[in-house]
C-alpha cells in the first residue's frame, strides 16, 4: 500500500501536483486513486471527468495504466457508511432525521471526517495506490484531527451511556425526573432549547452504533498514515509562501508523527536570460515586471533550498505554466519532474 | 448612521486576506472607521501584524483602523456566560464534557457562532462607544466554507426550535437587511474566475448578489490598450510565457466584465519578500485607485 497525503493552503496547485503524483504511481503498475476532498471541481476539469460519486476511471492512449479519481462526496459517502454499518431496523430513522439534514445540508465540518472513511473504503476496495489532495481547510489538519476527535468522543463513558439508553430513558417517568435533577443538563437545554438537544441525543442514539463503528476505523486508518514506509505527506506550496507554509507544515506534520516525503514549490517562474533586446515601453514594461518576479522568488527559494537541505527534506521546484495544465498530457509535464530517482519507469 | 458589511470571498489564496486589510487602511486614511473581521486560524493573521508601524506613519488611521479575530468557540463561551449565572455553575458547564461534546457534535455551531458574532459587531458597535465603526470588512473564508458558513443561519432556523432557531432567524434577517457589499475576490486563471462565476450563482440560490469583483495579482500589461504583438524572437521561451500569460490573463478578465454582475476593480502583483506595511500601503494605494471608496461610499 502507497499513500500519499497533498497538504498546503489553497490555490498552489494541490490537485494537480496529487494528480501529478497518482499518474507516477499508476505507471508503476499500481491500481492507484486520487481522491480530491477540495470542494472546487478541479479534478474534474483537470481529467476531463463525468460528474458523480464514486470513481470514474482515468482514460489514456496507449497502454493505460490504472488509474481512477474520484471527488468526495460527503453524502454518498455517509449514506454508504450508513447503509453498510448501521442496524438493519434503523437504516431509515437514521436517513430521515432532522439531525441527518442539517449534517448533510450544512455539511460544515463534515468533509474532514467522510474523508477518512472515504480512504478505508478505497483500501477495503482493493486501491493499492491512494493519493489524497485534500482541502485548504479552515485548519489545514482538521481533515486528521477531527476523526481522531470524534474517535475520542463516542468512546466518553457518558455520549456511549446516553447513546446506549437515551430513548428507553427519555421515555420513562424517571428519565424525566432525572434530567431535572440533573442541573447542568437542564441548563444547557434552557440555553439552547429542550427541543434541540433531545433532537442531539436521540439522533445519537440511533447513529451509535454507525458512529462507533467509524471511530474505530478512522483511528486505525488515521495510524496507518504515520508509518513513514507506507505513506509519505507532500507539502504542496508556492514561492512567495514557500518559507512561511513549509516551516509550519514541517512543525505540525512533526507534531503529529506523521512523515513528510518532501516539499514541492509550484508555479516557479522562469529565470531570466541577459540581455534581452527591447523594441518598445510594452516590452520593457513586460520585461521590468517578469524580471522583478523571477528574481524575488528565486531569493526566496535559494534561502528556502538551503534551509530544507539542511533538514533533510527533498524539494522539487515545478515551473509556472502560461495556463493551467488541462488533460494528462498537462499532468505528464510535471509528473515527469516530480518523479524519484529510485522509481521504476 | 448604519453600518456597512463587506465581504472580501473568494477561492483560497487569491488575496482575500491582504485584499481586505489594504482596503481597510485605505478606507481608514480617508478618516473612516474600519474594523476588518477575520475567522482565520491565527498563523493567517500575521499579515495583520504587518500593520505594525502603523501608528507612526499616520496616526489618524491607525486610530479609526482594528482588527478582531473571532474564534468560534470563545463566543460560545461568552454566550454561556451570559446566559448561566451565577458564574461559578456557567464555569462548570464550560468544563463539563456535557457541553464539550455537544459543541463539537452540533453540526456548524461554530460557524453559526461566528455569525452570531459578526451580527453583534454589526449592530451594536460597543468597542468604543463614541465612535462606533461605520464600515465592517470581513475576510470571509474560502468559497465552500463561506457558503456553508452563510447557509448555517438558515438551517439553524430551519431545523431547530427555541433559542437557537430564533437566533437563526434574525441572523438570516440582518443578512437579508444589512447594507451588505459582497466583493468576491479572483486571480485572472481560469479556475479562480470559474469558481467566481459558480460562487455567483450560489450566492444567487441565497438572493444575494455580489456588487463588483476584485481582480487580483494582475500584470501591467492587463491595463495596456493596445493589442499584443509578439514578443522578440530572441526572447525564446521567456517570450511564449508572457506572451501566454498575458493572453489567458485578458481572456479572464474579460470573462469577469461580461458577466456584467458589476466593475471589476483591477490590483497588480506586488513582489515581496516579506509582508511588510510597505506592502500593505502599496496594496491600499492601488486599491484607491480602483474606485473601492467611492463604491464602498454609495
Amino acid at each position: 500500500m502507497v499513500i500519499r497525503i497533498c497538504v498546503g493552503t489553497g490555490g498552489v496547485g494541490k490537485t494537480t501536483v496529487a494528480t501529478a503524483v497518482a499518474l507516477n504511481l499508476a505507471r508503476q503498475g499500481r491500481r492507484t486513486l486520487v481522491l480530491t476532498i477540495d470542494p472546487a471541481k478541479r479534478l474534474r476539469t483537470l481529467l476531463g471527468l463525468e460528474a458523480g460519486p464514486g470513481e470514474h476511471k482515468v482514460r489514456l492512449g496507449g497502454a493505460p495504466p490504472d488509474l481512477w479519481a474520484a471527488q468526495l462526496d460527503v453524502e454518498y459517502t455517509l449514506a454508504q457508511a450508513v447503509r453498510q454499518y448501521g442496524d438493519p431496523g434503523q437504516i431509515d430513522s437514521v436517513l430521515e432525521h432532522p439531525i441527518f439534514h442539517v449534517l448533510i445540508s450544512s455539511l460544515a465540518g463534515m468533509e474532514e471526517l467522510m474523508a477518512i472513511e472515504y480512504m478505508d473504503q478505497a483500501i477495503r476496495k482493493g486501491f493499492e495506490a491512494i493519493v489524497v489532495d485534500t482541502a485548504p481547510s479552515r485548519h489545514a489538519f482538521e481533515f486528521l484531527d477531527k476523526p481522531e476527535f470524534f474517535a475520542d468522543l463516542v468512546s466518553f463513558p457518558l455520549v456511549k451511556l446516553v447513546g446506549r439508553s437515551y430513548r428507553i430513558w427519555a421515555a420513562s417517568p424517571l428519565g424525566r425526573l432525572g434530567r431535572r435533577s440533573l442541573e447542568l443538563y437542564s441548563r444547557l437545554e434552557d440555553l439552547i432549547g429542550a427541543h434541540v438537544v433531545s433532537q442531539v441525543l436521540d439522533f445519537y442514539s440511533l447513529f451509535r452504533t454507525i458512529a462507533e463503528g467509524y471511530a474505530e476505523r478512522a483511528r486505525t486508518t488515521v495510524e496507518r498514515l504515520r508509518h513513514a514506509g507506507e505513506c509519505g505527506f507532500i507539502v504542496v506550496t508556492i514561492p512567495s509562501k514557500a518559507e512561511q507554509d513549509s516551516s509550519f507544515f514541517r512543525k505540525e506534520l512533526t507534531k503529529r508523527r506523521f512523515p513528510i516525503e518532501k516539499v514541492v514549490v509550484n508555479r516557479c517562474w522562469p529565470s531570466l536570460p541577459e540581455p534581452l533586446e527591447v523594441h518598445s515601453d510594452l516590452e520593457r514594461e513586460a520585461l521590468t515586471w517578469c524580471r522583478d518576479v523571477a528574481s524575488t522568488q528565486q531569493r526566496l527559494l535559494s534561502e528556502l533550498e538551503n534551509r530544507l537541505e539542511g533538514q533533510g527534506i527533498a524539494a522539487v521546484l515545478l515551473p509556472e505554466l502560461a495556463s493551467p495544465p488541462v488533460g494528462l498530457d498537462g499532468v505528464d509535464r510535471l509528473a515527469g519532474e516530480l518523479r524519484n530517482d529510485d522509481d521504476e519507469p | 448612521m448604519s453600518v456597512k458589511l463587506v465581504v472580501f470571498c473568494g477561492k483560497g489564496g487569491v488575496g482575500k486576506s491582504t485584499l481586505a486589510i489594504g482596503a481597510s487602511l485605505a478606507l481608514a486614511e480617508a478618516g473612516r472607521r474600519v474594523l476588518v473581521v477575520s475567522s482565520h486560524p491565527i498563523r493567517e493573521l500575521a499579515l495583520s501584524l504587518s500593520l505594525a508601524g502603523l501608528e507612526e506613519w499616520n496616526r489618524a488611521a491607525a486610530s479609526g483602523l482594528y482588527v478582531v479575530h473571532i474564534d468560534p468557540l470563545r463566543v460560545l463561551a461568552s454566550i454561556v456566560r451570559k446566559g448561566v449565572h451565577p458564574g461559578r455553575l456557567a464555569e462548570l458547564l464550560l468544563s463539563s464534557r456535557i457541553y464539550r461534546s455537544f459543541v463539537e457534535i452540533v453540526p456548524a455551531l461554530k460557524e453559526f457562532a461566528f455569525l452570531w458574532k459578526l451580527q453583534e459587531l454589526a449592530t451594536e458597535p460597543r468597542a468604543n462607544q463614541s465612535h462606533p465603526f461605520e464600515l465592517l470588512l470581513w475576510d470571509a473564508p474560502a468559497t465552500g466554507h463561506f457558503l456553508e458558513t452563510l447557509k448555517a443561519a438558515v438551517n439553524f432556523e430551519q431545523f431547530f426550535v427555541g433559542p437557537l432557531a430564533d437566533q437563526g432567524a434574525a441572523i438570516s434577517a440582518f443578512l437579508r437587511t444589512a447594507v451588505l457589499q459582497i466583493l468576491p475576490v479572483c486571480v485572472p486563471e481560469e479556475m479562480s474566475v470559474d469558481e467566481t462565476l459558480e460562487l455567483v450563482e450560489s450566492l444567487r440560490r441565497l438572493h444575494l448578489k455580489p456588487s463588483g469583483f476584485l481582480c487580483n495579482m494582475v500584470s501591467p500589461l492587463l491595463s495596456q490598450q493596445q493589442e499584443l504583438q509578439p514578443f522578440p524572437e530572441s526572447w525564446g521561451d521567456l517570450g511564449i510565457f508572457i506572451g501566454q500569460h498575458a493572453c489567458e490573463e485578458r481572456h479572464q478578465y474579460g470573462r469577469l466584465r461580461e458577466s456584467r454582475i458589476g466593475s471589476v476593480m483591477q490590483v497588480q502583483r506586488v513582489n515581496r519578500e516579506e509582508p511588510n506595511l510597505d506592502f500593505l500601503l502599496r496594496i491600499a494605494d492601488q486599491l484607491r485607485n480602483t474606485g473601492l471608496a467611492e463604491m464602498l461610499e454609495e
